[in-house]
């Protein structure tokens, strides 16, 4: 994939970040009556059940946003051919395995996963 | 007679060069210096001083002695200076001068150029058109607006400051470098030049434009005032909406005034 | 006498972090990559832990049950990792603002215009608006980062 368009998608997710956690941390605070309140085992079914895909959708974002932000870091530290492949595809290995291991909680919370 | 109000005083700075040799063993150190500075002395005039009174086998590279010819590029006191533009009334009693970073030590404070003139090769900082062979005795006129449009990234003297000032250049050896990526948005935004396709396919890669995240410490050190950190973010621009200075080519000049009238006389 | 790294590149030390004899935005830069690694070593590590919370969620006979979580809660409320919390929610904040900033600069807004070349050659890009949305936006996270500290220490800790 070219650059560019992988920056396009770094700014896109960014965004998107921004405005999903913002809702974040507003679920954490005033809009979950406070933080205590907010992660009690109550509330935080209840939110989780409800919006399990928006979070997903977060989960995305931050999953390719923060992976590849790594890997830009990753490949201006040593230029030996050999590391910056590696480097590439532990970034997509370490990547999808964040992101099923995040998406299974999230299943779990919808009652997908028993 | 008061002579004293119109006598030049001299202040004693000391001036800890970087020294290093990499003909005999490959170890570097500090040598420092007590230079008396007049009014009006710049860095380079200390320098040559040490060379002439105190150390002879002491090297650093210089030419124009104004600011033209890019030579005498130094970190003084951690930030990138030209030597022949800095007075020593600006850096203080005691200065460290150290040898451009991010290029391979040669002796004392020159460093290889080599690199860094190849990235800038690498961005083909020349004008491309397809139509420059069919009239090779016609002009491509501009208007003074266009030339404008780049005027400025065409002052670099090369001097290496924003190479060395740069954080990506810092580890990352394969990044071209704020000049090389300047030089090609300086010819994408000529408006004779044709060759935005050509030059975006190389500087749209991995070590090119998306590694610069826009520090600006390129334009901060620049003494021409070249804006490098403006224009990689105009190349960023060009590379994510992929249009901008495409359909700008105009046609060569349809008549050659000056052959004509040699040919009618 | 000391051994030298003759390629003498000024490397992560002097390179991505030494930026106080430099400019404005060079310290935004150190900034903007110190809170992004920050954040995403903490993302990693919150995908790891609610997906341990998570498992107070299953039914009883796969071992759910609402004790897990409140232990998890009540083992890390405290001042030691709210602390870490506030961190994240400033660094986060920060990266989030500054990454606006890096966005419309890279796509040419507020990042001056260009100028036919005379002395005192004065550069367009670091004195455009940038510079001053770049401290507002500073500011900007320090306030939302008071809020977050009377979210996490006095209503969350009740202090």
């Amino acid at each position: 994939m070219k650059e560019s368009t992988l920056m396009l998608l770094q700014y896109l997710t960014g965004v998107g970040i921004l405005i999903l956690g913002a809702f974040h941390f507003a679920l954490l605070s005033f809009a979950g009556g406070g933080y205590s309140n907010a992660i009690s085992f109550a509330s935080v079914l209840s939110v989780y059940m409800s919006f399990g895909l928006v979070f997903e959708l977060f989960l995305v974002f931050l999953t390719f946003h923060i992976f590849n932000g790594f890997r830009k870091i990753l490949v201006e530290i040593y230029q030996g051919a050999l590391y910056q492949k590696t480097v590439t595809w532990l970034m997509i290995v370490a990547g999808a395995a964040t992101f099923l291991w995040g998406t299974r909680t999230i299943l779990i919370f919808l009652g997908v996963l028993h | 007679m008061q002579r004293t109000e119109f006598e030049e005083r001299t202040e004693n700075v000391s001036v800890k060069v970087f020294r290093y040799d990499s003909s005999s063993i490959k170890k570097a150190k500090f040598d420092t210096f007590i230079v008396p500075v007049k009014k009006g002395m710049t860095l380079l005039e200390s320098l040559l001083y040490i060379k002439e009174r105190l150390d002879p086998s002491f090297t650093f590279r210089y030419s124009c002695r104004m600011g033209i010819c890019g030579s005498c590029g130094l970190v003084v006191n951690g930030k990138e200076k030209l030597a022949c533009k800095t007075q020593m009334e600006t850096l203080g009693k005691s200065i460290e001068v150290r040898p451009l970073n991010n290029m391979p030590l040669i002796r004392d404070l020159v460093v290889d150029f080599s690199s860094f003139l190849e990235k800038h090769k690498k961005v083909k900082p020349y004008i491309i058109r397809e139509d420059v062979d069919k009239n090779p005795d016609r002009e491509f006129k501009q208007l003074p607006e266009e030339v404008n449009n780049y005027l400025i990234f065409a002052d670099c003297i090369k001097c290496g400051l924003c190479y060395s000032a740069c954080p990506t250049n810092a580890t990352d050896e394969l990044y071209l470098g704020p000049q090389a990526l300047t030089q090609a948005y300086r010819f994408i935004a000529d408006s004779r030049d044709d060759g935005q396709m050509v030059r975006m396919n190389i500087v749209d890669t991995n070590h090119g434009i998306w590694n610069c995240h826009f520090a600006g410490s390129c334009t901060d050190v620049c003494p021409k005032g070249v804006d490098p950190a403006f224009a990689i973010q105009q190349l960023k621009t060009l590379a994510i909406r992929k249009s901008g200075f495409l359909k700008k080519k105009r046609p060569a000049a349809p008549i050659d005034k000056r052959r004509e009238i040699a040919e009618h006389s | 006498m000391k051994s030298v790294n003759t390629k003498n590149n000024a490397g992560i030390y002097r390179g991505w972090l030494k930026f106080w004899n430099r400019n404005w935005e060079r310290w935004l830069y150190t900034m903007h990559r110190i809170t992004g690694i920050g954040v995403g070593l903490y993302f990693i590590a919150h995908i790891w832990e609610t997906s341990y919370s998570a498992t107070a969620f299953l039914d009883v006979e796969s071992g759910g049950s609402p004790i897990i979580w409140t232990n998890l809660m009540s083992f890390l409320s405290n001042e030691f990792f709210h602390t870490g919390l506030l961190l994240v929610v400033l660094a986060s904040v920060f990266h989030a603002l500054n990454g606006i900033r890096l966005i419309l600069a890279e796509q040419g807004i507020l990042i001056g215009r260009v100028k036919p070349p005379s002395f005192p050659y004065i550069p367009a890009s670091i004195r455009g608006g940038q510079r001053y949305l770049g401290a507002g936006l500073v500011a900007l996270s320090f306030i939302l980062t008071v809020y977050g500290f009377y979210q996490l220490f006095i209503i969350g800790l009740g202090w």
